[in-house]
């Protein structure tokens, strides 16, 4: 349910829209998160300009989408961020970008100092640009862009509208099945990065160790969650289209 | 307010149910206020399974499910498959002597929604929360195989000191196997009252 002031969704026509959407999300599209461009001197300015930005978007979406569905998405932007910044910050330690630089350009290029400032801008521009993105995918309903289709005919830019219809559906449904299962989750894991049950792990440190042996429980969960969810929609999908074709 | 379980939560569409069942499992922090549940002896919050059923296995078969929620406590695991295979075994004996036209057979060889949701429940009773809400515990099930896996749900839950609550549109699927009421009625756009009736019978 929208428990949202703003609805997006209402706004009319489409390209108003999407013209603000664009103006809102404009900084993401412009974002300084290269090597090249993050330096020492000016990086706590552009990391507080940032931060500053991620709680205006958050705002923005809260507004459009009620404060409940906006901290879903932030909890599901949080997940994503924090893998990001664990494997990224393992992969640095280990001298994974190093060998990989050196790999494709023969020296490294960035030193390990700009590998940390890009690891803590990626972490900040995910938390704002996850839910951003789903902000967008829901501010266009596929019914919509589905009668246009088929009001218009079978020409060439509306069949390129109708697998984009489709590609649209299909990303709604998987927002749709994260949050579900985020509900489960934490239902299943209050403390959601730690199992419920973890009698096991009392004691020594390397039966703690087994926390590695969670992480990828807890992945193949998720991927096989949705996966199987976004599959299982597939017929819904279909008779979605089937429905909006016979009116 | 002293409610005897098994309790049954009612309303119409969009009340706020689910959530209500969200703030008793701490899903949901009240803004203000507190809410809390006091049973006998057991703490912590409550322990819900949603209607949606299928959600909790995250793409799991019913088999896995129990290895994947206990793999970090095999204590509580080998608990677990006993909890399971009596509860199971009782609900289908249930069902079989209870339920006219219906034989459920005793096999594990395919997993059924009844298989899906016994292993939920034996997951949520094994953490000896104090309450256990089931939402839409019918759901996918006809009216009697559903009063036959409630009426096992609540036998095992009650046996473990854990009470139950369940959250159903069709109160009437219910009657005779709930001892009170709990309904839920939008009085205006942001007070929703709960009215209470007894039914008779049960435990506080």
């Amino acid at each position: 349910m929208n428990t949202g002031l703003l609805d997006l969704t209402a706004l009319k026509p489409w390209w108003l829209r999407l013209f603000i959407l664009a103006m809102f999300g404009h900084p993401l599209t412009t974002s300084p998160v290269l090597h090249a461009r993050l330096h020492q001197e000016h990086f706590f300015r552009a990391l507080a300009l940032w931060t500053g930005y991620t709680v205006f978007a958050w705002t923005f979406i809260a507004l459009c989408v009620g404060v409940k569905t906006v901290v879903d998405w932030v909890t599901l932007a949080s997940i994503s961020g924090l893998t990001v910044l664990v494997t990224g910050g393992a992969f640095r330690k280990l001298g994974v970008w190093d060998w990989l630089q050196k790999l494709i350009a023969g020296v490294p290029a960035t030193n390990p100092q700009q590998n940390l400032m890009d690891l803590i801008f990626r972490f900040i521009m995910i938390l704002a640009a996850t839910p951003f993105a789903l902000l967008i995918i829901n501010s266009f309903p596929a019914s919509d862009v589905m009668r246009w289709v088929s009001r218009r005919g079978a020409t060439r830019t509306t069949k390129a509208a109708l697998v984009g219809a489709i590609f649209l559906r299909m990303l709604q449904h998987v927002g749709e099945v994260v949050t579900r299962c985020m509900v489960a989750w934490r239902e299943e894991n209050p403390r959601i990065l730690v199992p419920r049950f973890s009698a096991d792990w009392a004691g020594s440190l390397i039966r703690k160790m087994a926390i590695l042996e969670w992480i990828k429980t807890a992945v193949m969960a998720w991927c096989g969650a949705i996966a199987m969810q976004s599959i299982a929609a597939v017929p819904r999908v279909v008779s979605d289209f089937r429905r909006v074709r016979h009116s | 307010m002293e409610l005897r379980s098994p309790t049954l939560m009612t309303g119409r569409n969009g009340v706020g149910k689910t959530t209500f069942a969200k703030l008793l499992t701490a899903l949901i922090e009240p803004e203000n206020g507190a809410i809390g549940i006091v049973t006998g002896g057991l703490g912590g919050s409550a322990r819900l399974v949603l209607q949606d059923t299928v959600v909790h296995l995250f793409g799991h078969a019913i088999s896995g499910h129990l290895g994947r929620v206990f793999c970090f406590d095999r204590e509580l695991w080998k608990e677990a498959r006993k909890l399971y295979e009596s509860l199971l075994r009782g609900c289908r004996e249930k069902i079989n002597t209870e339920v006219p036209g219906v034989m459920v057979a005793d096999s594990n060889t395919s997993e059924s929604m009844l298989q899906c949701k016994v292993a939920i429940v034996v997951e949520r009773l094994l953490g000896s929360p104090p309450l256990l809400i089931l939402d839409e515990p019918g759901w996918c099930f006809s009216r009697a195989v559903g009063r036959a896996f409630l009426e096992s749900v609540v036998e095992a839950a009650h046996s473990r000191g854990i009470a139950v609550l369940i959250i159903s549109h069709q109160a009437g699927w219910w009657e005779g196997l709930v001892s009170d009421e709990l309904r839920l009625e939008q009085e205006d756009a942001r007070i929703v009252r709960l009215r209470h009736s007894s039914a008779g019978g049960g435990r506080t």
